[in-house]
């Protein structure tokens, strides 16, 4: 397990009672990677596995605003807030591949 | 007095000083005009008539006994409504906060009083400056800014107001603010002139926050000049806003000093309105007396509105934090902006940080580009205002531009200038930018009073005013 997976598997043990599901249900995809496949800041590599990861935070950052926000919102309004969050996963990705970039 | 509703502000200074024009006289006309024709175009929000007429009573006692501000003196202006007038709601172009006091003046306000400008209004404005991602041009409660060009089509935004009192001959001159596009829009659909300083250049105090790192407040006048002036009155430290830097700005001189150096972005006319590309070729043969042109520049390698957006969606999210959490938001005028704050509610810290962290060798290598050259210039947009009526992003979808320097100039903080440089489609206003290195004002308004000095565009009146 690399740092990344660590620190999420933790966060998500604790996110899990809040949102009512098993922790196991929020494990990233990419925990399990093998750690020589990660990149030197302990992140994935921008592959196959990031667009997994990508989905699954996805997921369990729509499922925040549910908790906090569901309640408000009509299923077309989550609908909507879910494409923005992923477009926002979309543009921290390419940031994260530009910073990779420059560094090498 | 007619004659007086489009001068520039160094001609009505002029008649003031001569006296042929009292301060008073000058400000009744634009309250008229503001009261009169400010509905027309939703351009604005609150006429600020008795504090006017008491102010310019005052410049013109001073003149009177021979107490002289400077070039503003006497000259009536609006701003736009995210900046704190005592006494006078500040309503950041949101329902909800129709009746909001803050108290005091902003420092821009209290800087432009102490210059002698006398404040007339309080202009419209898109709904918390765009900061929950509107797609349409009634996101505000006073109605979608139209354009004096054609009613039918938008002003721009979020300066919608400013811009639009400017080209109506309203006031002579408006302040307005830009975070992403928000004086380049609305002075390029209205074919006025707007100054996006230098981040810094211009204290924040008592203007309404969107996000911290790339809020700019900013002038939209009939002439480059003009906006130096302002410029001049309203730049400076600042010990309410830690962010001001203390760079004196000196409006520059009217006759060229050199020979300027210009550039032009590889793909920059791709996807672009034919007028607008015509327009832009016509202003390049103009610049072309006074400067050299490098053509096939490139921007540094960066996602740059990428950048751009994820920082001004985590600062505006935390900005906008209690209206979210708080529910107020379900108040606001259009459907996006109602659900558009949640998203970046989760926005992640290290995202954030990353961007930030990023934004700085990107800036040095935008800089090593910009330093080539005494400024970069393109189309300010690709088309001529949008119709109304129109989803945002749904207007003129076969010219979406090309290279688009607006995200990097607004990440990073650098100035730019856009200057009406002809008409396109319907007779619509089109626009040339200038963007130049950080703390060059100075310079793109030389170059932009050299263009206007050569050509008469900014002095085109819309129809029928």
């Amino acid at each position: 397990m690399n740092r990344r997976a660590f620190a999420e598997s933790l966060a998500f043990a604790a996110l899990a009672p809040a949102l009512g599901v098993p922790a196991d249900s929020l494990r990233l995809g990419g925990s399990s990677q093998d750690p020589s496949l990660t990149s030197g800041d302990g992140y994935p590599p921008v592959a196959g596995g990031e667009v997994e990861d990508a989905a699954t935070l996805a997921g369990t950052l729509m499922a925040i605003i549910r908790l906090e926000y569901g309640e408000r919102l009509s299923p077309a309004d989550l609908a909507g807030v879910a494409d923005q969050i992923r477009a926002g996963l979309e543009r921290a990705d390419l940031i994260r591949q530009a910073d990779r970039g420059h560094e090498a | 007095m007619a004659k007086v509703d489009f001068l520039t502000i160094l001609a009505l200074g002029r008649l003031l000083r001569s006296r042929r024009l009292s301060v008073v006289e000058l400000t009744e006309r634009s309250l008229d005009r503001l009261e009169r024709l400010g509905p027309t175009y939703n351009a604005v929000v609150r006429v600020l008539r008795e504090p006017a007429l008491t102010e310019a009573r005052e410049r013109d006692a001073e003149l009177k006994r021979g107490k002289d501000r400077g070039p503003l003196h006497g000259i009536p202006y609006g701003v736009k409504d995210l900046l704190s007038v005592e006494g006078a709601p500040t309503t950041w172009g949101a329902s909800g906060y129709r009746n909001r006091l803050h108290q005091g003046d902003a420092t821009v306000v209290r800087r432009l009083r102490r210059a002698g400008a006398v404040l007339c209004a309080k202009l419209a404005m898109v709904e918390l400056a765009g900061g929950m991602g509107y797609r349409q041009a009634f996101a505000t409660y006073a109605g979608p800014g139209r354009t004096p060009w054609d009613t039918d089509r938008w002003s721009g935004g979020s300066s919608s107001g400013p811009a639009a009192a400017v080209a109506a001959g309203l006031v002579p001159f408006a302040i307005g603010s830009e975070t992403w596009g928000s004086i380049q829009y609305p002075a390029a659909f209205c074919g006025v002139t707007g100054l996006r300083p230098t981040f810094g250049r211009v204290s924040r105090h008592g203007a309404m926050a969107l996000s911290p790192t790339m809020d700019k407040l900013g002038p939209l006048a009939r002439s480059a000049e003009d906006c130096g002036l302002v410029l001049a009155a309203i730049a400076g430290s600042d010990p309410e806003d830690p962010s001001a830097i203390g760079r004196r700005f000196t409006p520059p001189a009217a006759q060229p000093v050199r020979r300027y150096r210009i550039g032009v972005l590889r793909g920059t006319l791709d996807r672009t309105q034919p007028e607008v590309v015509r327009n832009f070729e016509a202003a390049l043969q103009v610049l072309g007396e006074i400067a050299d042109v490098q053509e096939g520049l490139t921007l540094p390698d960066y996602p740059w509105d990428a950048m751009a957006g994820l920082v001004l969606d985590a600062e505006a999210a935390s900005t906008f934090e209690p209206l979210v959490q708080g529910g107020r938001v379900t108040r606001l005028t259009s459907p996006e902006d109602r659900v558009g704050g949640y998203a970046g509610q989760v926005v992640l810290a290290r995202d954030y940080l990353r961007a930030l962290r990023v934004r700085r060798p990107a800036a040095a290598a935008l800089d090593r580009v910009l330093a080539q050259v005494d400024c970069l210039v393109g189309p300010t947009l690709p088309t001529v205002a949008w119709p109304l009526g129109v989803s945002l992003d749904q207007a003129y979808p076969e010219f979406p531009g090309g290279t688009n320097i607006a995200g990097a100039a607004n990440l990073c903080g650098i100035p730019g200038l856009f200057v009406m440089n002809g008409t396109g489609e319907g007779g619509l206003p089109t626009s040339l930018q200038l963007t130049g290195r950080a703390l060059t004002e100075a310079t793109l308004l030389e170059i932009g009073m050299h263009y206007q000095v050569r050509t008469k565009h900014h002095r085109q009146r819309p129809p029928g005013l």
